[in-house]
């Protein structure tokens, strides 16, 4: 038996093909998955930039009202103090910049992705970058959200102090932030642990497996073509 | 590109290069859900491939890459697709097996191939179904040598276990 027999085995399959699609059943899939994919992304960036937006807004605002003097004049509260400036121009740059490096590192990675592959090793490569890419950003989430986290804080003990809620009342404000941040933290380290360094192992095994330098011993190609 | 022209190429490439998609799902999944599954990950790539095709490789190959990648892809986190199945698919059946086209010595080559690990399963397709070692090293990533050493092995190992079974009336 010789290899050509087996090729005869294989080519009889394309006389009559193994099986037939359902077509509308496919094109329900494939505008269903098409969908999902969309949402996820879509609820992602607006999450992020409704967050940025109403942060920045809110900071703005109190300011301007300031500029303008009309803080004041609503109610019990008072104008900013010196200090309290400072900590909302803080909270805005921390924002601003949150904002900008999301947006960016977004960006970044879309124009990464954007290079034509032309093998199956590119795929990977191209795979594997993105996976690390993952890793790396949520393995620096704590460091990374610590400025939104810093600018709300800031807000919030200038919103109490100019509504002449008491000082003590920022202790548990901190103290809840501080656990969120820690919390997301260390379920953005699972997620990693469990789901995203798994799946980076197998894909670089893969790519190990086609790059794996041929054993001495082997025989060497036959030959050139095939066809 | 336009949704429109998207789905008149992915068609055009379904309808071309059906028999293809279907040898690629038969090789890495074993029963009718998991090739459903599988048909299933490997259109949905195909279709979001097609802007991506600037004709710099023959569609065959470039149809054979996509699917051979997912299907490896596929291959690595099988249980959880198959435990994500029922949600997926629901009741819509996507691949319809025809009867007629039973044959054993076909399903015995399809069951030597599933024993090959992902990478070497994929050389013998592209090796069966006529493409040069120029054409697998460069869909592949790999040297032209090394495809040749691959393939003198995986060659043997078929030509060996065909000898010993010739009970299936090879």
């Amino acid at each position: 038996m010789e290899f050509e027999d087996l090729q005869v085995i294989w080519n009889s399959q394309h006389d009559e093909p193994l099986y037939g699609v359902n077509e509308e059943g496919l094109h329900n899939t494939l505008r269903n998955k098409s969908k999902q994919f969309r949402r996820v992304i879509f609820w992602q960036h607006l999450q992020t930039f409704c967050g940025c937006t109403i942060a920045i807004t809110a900071i703005a605002g109190l300011l301007l009202l300031n500029a303008f003097g009309v803080l004041g004049n609503i109610g019990s509260s008072r104008a900013l103090y010196g200090w309290e400036l400072a900590a909302l121009l803080v909270a805005l740059i921390c924002w601003l910049q949150f904002g900008l490096s999301v947006y960016l590192g977004n960006r970044q990675q879309k124009n990464r992705e954007k290079h034509d592959t032309t093998s199956l090793r590119d795929d990977l490569d191209k795979e594997i970058n993105r996976t690390k890419y993952q890793i790396n950003t949520r393995e620096q989430i704590m460091l990374g959200f610590v400025p939104p986290y810093l600018g709300s804080t800031l807000f919030i003990i200038t919103v109490f102090g100019i509504s002449g809620i008491s000082y003590w009342a920022i202790v548990p404000v901190v103290i809840v932030m501080i656990t969120a941040l820690i919390v997301e933290s260390r379920c953005q380290r699972r997620f990693v642990n469990q789901e995203i360094t798994p799946r980076l192992r197998e894909l670089e095994t893969l790519r190990e497996k086609l790059t794996t330098a041929p054993c001495p011993e082997s025989n060497s190609p036959d030959g050139n073509d095939i066809q | 590109m336009k949704p429109i022209e998207q789905q008149r190429i992915f068609e055009e490439w379904l309808r071309l290069h059906s028999g293809l998609l279907f040898k690629v799902v038969r090789a890495y999944a074993f029963n009718s859900h998991d090739q459903d599954d599988l048909f299933q990950e490997i259109t949905t790539q195909l279709w979001h491939s097609v802007p991506g095709y600037r004709g710099d490789s023959a569609i065959t190959t470039w149809v054979y890459r996509v699917a051979l990648y997912c299907a490896i892809g596929w291959s690595k986190k099988e249980h959880r697709h198959r435990e994500n199945h029922q949600s997926i698919i629901a009741d819509d059946r996507l691949l319809l097996q025809k009867s007629s086209a039973a044959n054993p010595q076909l399903e015995w080559l399809y069951e030597q191939i599933a024993q090959f690990d992902e990478i070497d399963r994929s050389l013998t397709l592209l090796l069966l179904d006529g493409f040069s070692y120029r054409e697998i090293g460069d869909t592949m990533g790999i040297s032209q040598n090394y495809v040749g050493v691959k393939l003198n092995r995986i060659k043997k190992r078929l030509t060996e276990q065909c000898t010993k079974e010739d009970k299936h009336g090879i």
